[in-house]
């Protein structure tokens, strides 16, 4: 399976060398209750994956109606695993071991045979998952599994061989293929396995969701469609497996499926193909990916940068000082690398207002549904925006960690450099959400004090999330990537992290507007004075308390970056 | 192959080939990296390939070692040729690339481990422990590949290159990194590899190193072969005094002014 002796010998050894490093890093206790919440986590996820809603359920549909689920199912994983290929062209081998690999004594059928046996491997896991998630809500379990299993272990062949073929013909296919708007269809396909997924997790026995199976249903009617049927025609055998009822109906096609895994799996490695120069540039693509990933995260803080231009250059808003250099420099870097993500923000949240718009009509006071919807939209953009925006941005420290050394030989008081790195980002968001929800506002056409009180507050709340998060990343950088290693003490680390987040934000909150609650109730109440004003005086005590916060915060992030250790912290 | 052997050293004649490289091209998408390359290197030669950046000499490298498919040309290792016996000639090299990347996960002696199973070498553990010794990583046997520090890793490429006793060596860049002690120590066995029979081919800036280890020199240019012979050849062919270091040669032999507009030559400069 492995192929030559050596290549089998550094499988095992890679594979016991990952066990060692894990229980290296179980040292301090921490590791292991980071682990420990890892392991729930996960294990809870897979739980649920496998039983859901509906343990051992089976679809009360028609026999072709359900194949022909499965099969839509199956179509899709297969088209979005070959999909997956194109990002992998040529035989994929990590960096550490291509130019190894490619200067060995060792036959190139040899390395095709290695690389096969580590892609099964890995997918087993993934194959006995799904293999359980349709066991139990199939017909007959053990044909289920055995269907699913074998497809999951048939599809990483079917990618390799795709993979392999891009190679050929000088890599003229390859090229060709690099034009499709791939990430569009895996992000669509995704989407319909996801749906498949939840589909699956959902259904109660009784009846399918949304209407499947239903003699009626379009699902039903693309079932009996003659195109639809030759489409799936490839992984019909995999289907008549998956939902086999009986010995007989199994046991010809798990022959036939057997028979073409062999045939796939021989003829994949016998290939005539030199990948060696295709595999060169995916494995360094690949290399440079995950490097990005554990590095910067996935933002748009690592998307391309723009050929710089007489207008990419941003203006120097904050001073011609240090901290005005500091914040220019992330305004260029959002300037030149976030176009395509800000475009796409601001379709969004376009698209959010308008939503949104229909929020409280239909009432019978339209005056105070319109109230109401206006106050309801502008929570929705505000909250909704602010995570979005600064989790898809992050141009400030979790985009710099790889300049660290430099970071922190600036000549700038902590504080200062914390600040002038996250203002910018802080201040585009605001300006963002601000015009969409005052847009809003003006198309709907209502008008209510709240959004003075949105104007003024709006960029504290971003600037006191933004500062949150990179206070707590400075503290402790914790990234997901491929192939990262100790993921699941990762997860953990990363749950922890977000609780203390959310515990800080609960603080900070508390903070500012209890004692403007206090001081709007003596005012009401003490001396007298009208709601609005005393909700007007309240605001303003809130107002300076969430600016009394945010210092607290650019504080605490001065401290956090100034024991921030380079050589230590280093986000995997 | 005869017009070749006017580029040896009397010393060298006599000796087996250990490379061949015959009118090696190697094109990318957009440029031309290689072009109509021919040079050998003999047993027991240590030979320096010089050039200034981007002249082609680590594609030179990988096309030898096979990591790069030869587009055009014929490469031989020991008498084996690279396309036809691509295994033979592999089993007959070892390759220390810029920038070693050790298994992360696995231990210094694991990895003589595998490259010793790589190249079918039943009795490891012994030689491994002598080279261990010999780069000074004995303490570090149990050390992970991920833990090594820049000079650790060049070490450990060394000792994974020696360990199958190679006829050909490949080395790009091989000191970098290294300490002074440790620069001295892997000059030593560079030079005791050579004594043993085995082909050198070194390919670094460090014109010191080249002008100390070498034999002969190689210096090519934008992908074209700019010179080839011994360090008095050179000097011979460029009109240069005898007291004129390789540093000398190299700079008049890549001179982008008029130099240029000669047309490239076989085995030296005309």
């Amino acid at each position: 399976m492995f192929g030559h002796p050596a290549l089998r010998l550094l499988f095992w050894m890679k594979l016991r060398g990952g066990l060692r490093l894990q229980v290296r890093k179980l040292r301090r206790p921490s590791s292991w209750i980071f682990l420990l919440i890892g392991l729930v986590l996960a294990g809870g996820w897979i739980a649920l994956m496998i039983f859901g809603r509906s343990i051992g359920a089976v679809p009360s549909v028609e026999p072709s109606v359900l194949r022909f689920g499965v099969e839509v199912g199956l179509t899709v994983l297969v088209v979005l695993t070959l999909v997956g290929a194109f990002q992998y062209r040529g035989l994929y081998l990590p960096k550490e071991e291509i130019e190894l690999a490619f200067s060995a004594p060792v036959d190139r059928s040899q390395l095709v045979r290695y690389r096969l046996g580590t892609n099964l491997f890995r997918s087993m896991f993934a194959a006995l998952l799904f293999g359980f998630l349709t066991a139990r809500r199939m017909p007959h379990p053990v044909f289920a599994f055995v269907g699913m299993f074998s497809m999951m272990m048939t599809i990483p062949i079917l990618g390799q061989g795709l993979a392999l073929l891009l190679g050929a013909g000088e890599n003229r296919l390859a090229k060709v293929a690099r034009k499709f708007p791939l990430r569009i269809v895996s992000i669509a396909l995704g989407a319909l396995v996801g749906y498949g997924v939840v589909l699956l997790m959902t259904s109660d026995g009784e009846r399918m969701p949304f209407g499947i199976g239903d003699s009626d249903s379009l699902f039903t009617q693309l079932a009996e469609n003659p195109v639809v049927r030759w489409v799936l025609l490839p992984v019909s055998p995999w289907g008549r497996i998956i939902t086999a009822r009986s010995t007989a109906e199994f046991l010809p096609w798990f022959a036939f499926v057997a028979g073409v895994w062999i045939l796939l799996y021989e003829l994949v490695v016998r290939a005539k193909v030199d990948y060696r120069e295709l595999s060169l540039a995916t494995s360094a693509e690949v290399a440079k990916r995950i490097s990005q990933a554990r590095r910067g995260g996935w933002a748009a803080n690592r998307s391309r940068v723009m050929q710089p231009t007489k207008s990419s250059g941003a203006p120097w808003i904050f001073g011609r000082d240090g901290f005005g250099a500091i914040a220019w420099l992330e305004t260029t870097s959002m300037f030149r690398r976030a176009r395509g993500t800000l475009i796409l923000s601001f379709l969004l949240l376009t698209l959010l207002a308008i939503l949104s718009r229909g929020i409280g009509s239909g009432g019978d006071d339209p005056e105070a549904e319109a109230r109401n919807g206006l106050i309801a939209g502008t929570m929705l953009i505000s909250l909704l925006g602010t995570a979005y925006l600064c989790a898809g941005l992050k141009f400030d420290f979790r985009g710099r960690l790889e300049q660290m050394d430099m970071v922190k030989a600036w000549p700038l008081a902590p504080w200062r450099i914390f600040l002038a790195t996250i203002l910018p980002e802080s201040m585009l968001v605001s300006v963002f959400l601000l015009v969409t929800i005052l847009g809003r506002a003006i198309w709907a056409g209502t008008y209510h004090p709240l959004l003075v009180g949105v104007v003024l507050f709006q960029p504290l709340v971003v600037l006191t999330w933004v500062a949150l998060d990179n206070a707590v990343f400075l503290h402790s950088p914790v990234r997901y990537a491929p192939g990262q290693e100790s993921a699941l003490q990762n997860m953990g680390r990363s749950i922890v992290l977000m609780l203390l987040r959310g515990l800080v934000l609960l603080v900070a909150v508390a903070v500012a507007f209890a004692p403007a609650a206090g001081v709007g109730f003596l005012v009401r109440y003490a001396l007298g004075t009208s709601t609005t004003t005393a909700v007007a005086v309240a605001g303003g005590v809130g107002w300076l308390g969430l600016i009394a916060v945010d210092c607290g915060l650019i504080w605490l992030g001065g401290r956090m970056l100034d024991r921030f250790d380079v050589a230590r912290d280093r986000g995997v | 192959m005869d017009s070749l052997n006017s580029a040896l050293p009397t010393a060298a004649i006599g000796r087996r080939d250990a490379l061949v490289v015959e009118d090696l091209s190697k094109e990318y998408e957009n440029h031309r990296a290689v072009e109509g390359l021919s040079f050998r290197a003999v047993e027991g030669e240590i030979l320096g390939l010089v050039g200034p950046n981007g002249a082609g000499k680590t594609t030179t490298l990988r096309s030898i070692v096979g990591v790069l498919p030869i587009q055009h040309g014929r490469i031989r290792v020991c008498g084996h040729d690279l396309v036809t016996e691509e295994v033979a000639a592999k089993s007959r090299l070892a390759w220390i690339p810029d920038d070693p990347q050790p298994f992360d996960t696995l231990t210094v002696l694991e990895h003589l481990h595998f490259h010793a199973a790589l190249y079918g070498i039943r009795d490891w553990k012994d030689r491994a422990d002598q080279l261990l010794e010999r780069f000074e990583l004995t303490e570090k046997r149990d050390a992970l590949g991920g833990e090594l520090s820049r000079g650790m890793r060049q070490k450990l490429a060394f000792c994974t290159a020696w360990i199958h006793e190679p006829g050909l060596v490949l080395m790009d860049e091989p000191l970098s990194g290294l300490d002074p002690r440790a620069i001295r120590s892997a000059k030593d066995e560079i030079r005791r590899l050579a004594q043993t029979g085995t082909a050198v081919v070194l390919s670094s800036h460090q014109l010191d190193l080249i002008q100390e280890l070498a034999d002969r020199i190689l210096i090519i240019d934008r992908g074209v072969k700019r010179f080839e012979g011994t360090l008095r050849e050179a000097r011979t062919s460029l009109a240069l005094g005898d007291e004129k270091s390789l540093e000398d040669i190299f700079l008049t032999a890549t001179d982008p002014g008029p130099a240029t507009d000669r047309p490239p030559t076989g085995a030296r400069l005309e």
